[in-house]
């Protein structure tokens, strides 16, 4: 009987070693560790979506770049290459991880587009979901 | 933890510098910060640092660019390096002719030959003034001298006979070659009362080539000096026998 090989993040075993830093900076002494790899990713996503292009120096490439979205028209066919965009941008900069759900609701009344994104991530037993709401 | 700490200076550009300081992150706060992947808000941050390192260090290479006369681009930088070189910028353009001048002498003669009697020729000082026949409220001035007595490759004397009888020279006629340039000289009066360090007076008119000279009140001559330390003023002297009786023998020889 085969079993699925699942690999651990060792830094995760490790108690007090902190890996990143989460956000928002808004928290008692600014900085606030992550101390899982899970905690990390999530914080890596949530800040590549917040930067747009080309703000990062040298790397202009780099950024969700979802605030040029906002003066579009919020149509089905924009939302469905937001879609396309953020799965493209994923599979780019975030090759381990892997995209289970992805919605894009649309709130016209508003002018608000939530995207919800559930992943996981390869080979191992890690799954989260990310919220963002911009308008 | 050691207390004196690996520091590179020699990183210049944002790679090396981002490089330099995940190294450095790595080597002293293993248990701080562990995630240097590009979407990391950490490499965020020290990517900024390293963006700033960069600024800088271009910042520096400029300043040290602009210190040098060969390298410097901004033009005050240029000036304020040229003035220290005593360099005088010239202000104003003025017109510039060329103008020959002739004087008649009597011819001497000289063992078997007859040659110009230099003991007749002129010396003009600088500054000499002409006038057009045809206009003459236009000047211009005879900035250089003119000496009819001496003859150089730098300043030659052109000799040629001017009036002959029978086979004889009477007199001779030289010519000296000086560029003159428009322009008229003025006089201002100044009143310097306590004294003032670095006093400075407005010369209210336009177009001004130059300051002659300075005088004050009790006809002492104020030279204008390349630096304030400077206490010794070179004056040219002909060497006549009026002005040195015993060195004028040796007007003639080059030492």
């Amino acid at each position: 009987m085969a079993y699925g090989a699942q690999k651990i993040f060792p830094i995760d075993t490790k108690t007090g070693t902190a890996i990143g830093v989460s956000l928002n900076f808004s928290n008692p002494g600014v900085f606030q560790s992550t101390y899982l790899t899970k905690d990390a990713i999530k914080n890596n996503l949530i800040n590549f979506f917040l930067t747009n292009q080309p703000e990062r120096y040298l790397n202009p490439t780099f950024g969700g770049n979802l605030r040029n979205f906002i003066f579009e028209q919020i149509t089905a066919n924009n939302l469905d290459f937001l879609k396309q965009d953020i799965q493209n941008q994923i599979g780019l900069y975030f090759p381990s991880v892997i995209v289970a759900r992805l919605d894009v609701v649309e709130y016209p009344d508003i002018n608000q587009v939530v995207v919800t994104l559930k992943y996981t991530i390869a080979d191992t037993n890690i799954s989260d979901q990310l919220d963002i709401a911009f308008n | 933890m050691a207390t004196i700490k690996d520091i590179k200076y020699l990183n210049k550009d944002f790679t090396e510098l981002r490089s330099s300081l995940v190294n450095y992150a790595k080597t002293y706060f293993p248990t701080t910060y562990n995630d240097f992947t590009p979407a990391s808000p950490g490499m965020m941050f020290m990517e900024m640092a390293a963006y700033v390192g960069d600024v800088l260090s271009f910042y520096l290479d400029n300043q040290f660019q602009e210190t040098y006369l060969q390298y410097a681009r901004q033009t005050n930088n240029l000036y304020e390096l040229a003035y220290m070189f005593g360099y005088k910028p010239n202000v104003t353009g003025v017109a510039l002719v060329d103008i020959s001048f002739y004087q008649q002498v009597p011819a001497i003669l000289s063992g078997s030959s007859y040659v110009p009697d230099f003991n007749y020729t002129l010396y003009i000082e600088p500054n000499a003034r002409v006038t057009s026949n045809l206009n003459s409220n236009i000047s211009f001035l005879v900035e250089d001298p003119i000496d009819f007595s001496v003859s150089s490759s730098g300043d030659p004397t052109e000799v040629t006979i001017y009036q002959i009888a029978g086979s004889t020279p009477q007199s001779f006629l030289l010519k000296k070659n000086r560029k003159a340039i428009s322009s008229n000289i003025n006089q201002k009066q100044y009143t310097f009362d306590e004294p003032v360090q670095f006093a400075t007076v407005d010369l209210s008119d336009e177009n001004i080539i130059g300051i002659l000279d300075c005088f004050d009140s009790d006809s002492n001559q104020w030279y204008e000096v390349d630096y304030l330390a400077q206490d010794t003023i070179y004056k040219s002297i002909k060497n006549t026998n009026t002005n040195d009786p015993y060195l004028s023998q040796y007007q003639g020889d080059t030492p």
